[in-house]
């Protein structure tokens, strides 16, 4: 990737440009960054609603 | 519900408030959590960081936005585990014992949550591919490009000057490209 394209990549993740402003390579690559990063940090629904019902059977530590 | 009004209600022990404060930030605690916690471990914390909100909110000043004060607990509950860690880590060797005994920090890698949430890709990649990335990178990352918070925000968060914050971002996504681009996903 060329220093031009890692600077418009790097603009439109800081929301300085839209995406139809991205080349191709562009937009893969930013659509490529964003599921990855969500993946990665994705939560796991079970033990969110566990700590949910543990809080709530202390009435939110009462 | 304005942040005055609500931030009165969580005060008020208003448990319809506290489920709503539950069920907008615990994904988001969880996120930051995984970049510190032990996989086995993140329930314990995830708890461990809303008991610490329900019993400080009263000490909640509105200095800062109620959302910083959260991600702030969440970053300093998730540290303190990853500090007990390194401490297990540098522990002397028993060398009388005969308990075989596990020195190793587990990667975030042996986590079970949902190997084929990335359609085509592998999760191992995934993972693979952000571990090679440091915490404090990962969190930046978590922070500004999936909670979407503001420089400013995530300076306060993680007590680094608002330069500092500004190029270890820029630092962290030019390496995280770098990593996709050659593990030739694109």
């Amino acid at each position: 990737m060329n220093e031009k394209n890692e600077q418009m990549w790097l603009d439109y993740l800081d929301g300085l440009l839209k995406e139809n402003q991205l080349n191709d390579y562009c937009k893969k690559l930013a659509n490529l960054y964003y599921r990855l990063i969500n993946c990665y940090f994705s939560c796991e629904s079970n033990t969110v609603e566990k700590v949910k019902h543990k809080l709530v059977s202390q009435k939110y530590g009462r | 519900m304005n942040d005055e009004k609500f931030i009165e209600a969580l005060k008020n022990k208003d448990q319809k408030a506290f489920k709503i404060l539950y069920d907008e930030y615990a994904p988001k605690i969880y996120g930051i959590l995984k970049n510190y916690v032990r996989p086995n471990e993140i329930e314990d914390a995830l708890q461990e960081v809303f008991l610490r909100i329900i019993r400080g909110i009263n000490n909640f000043e509105g200095r800062s936005k109620l959302s910083t004060w959260i991600y702030r607990i969440a970053v300093n509950v998730g540290k303190n585990y990853s500090r007990s860690y390194s401490k297990e880590v540098e522990k002397p060797m028993d060398l009388d014992s005969d308990e075989p005994e596990n020195f190793s920090v587990q990667p975030i890698s042996e986590t079970n949550v949902k190997k084929e949430a990335f359609n085509d890709i592998n999760y191992q990649i995934i993972l693979n591919i952000m571990e090679q990335l440091d915490k404090d990178e990962r969190l930046l990352i978590k922070l500004r490009d999936i909670d979407g918070l503001s420089y400013n925000e995530i300076a306060e968060i993680t007590d680094l000057p608002l330069g500092t914050v500004k190029s270890k971002l820029h630092y962290a996504r030019k390496k995280l490209k770098k990593l996709i681009e050659e593990a030739n996903l694109i």
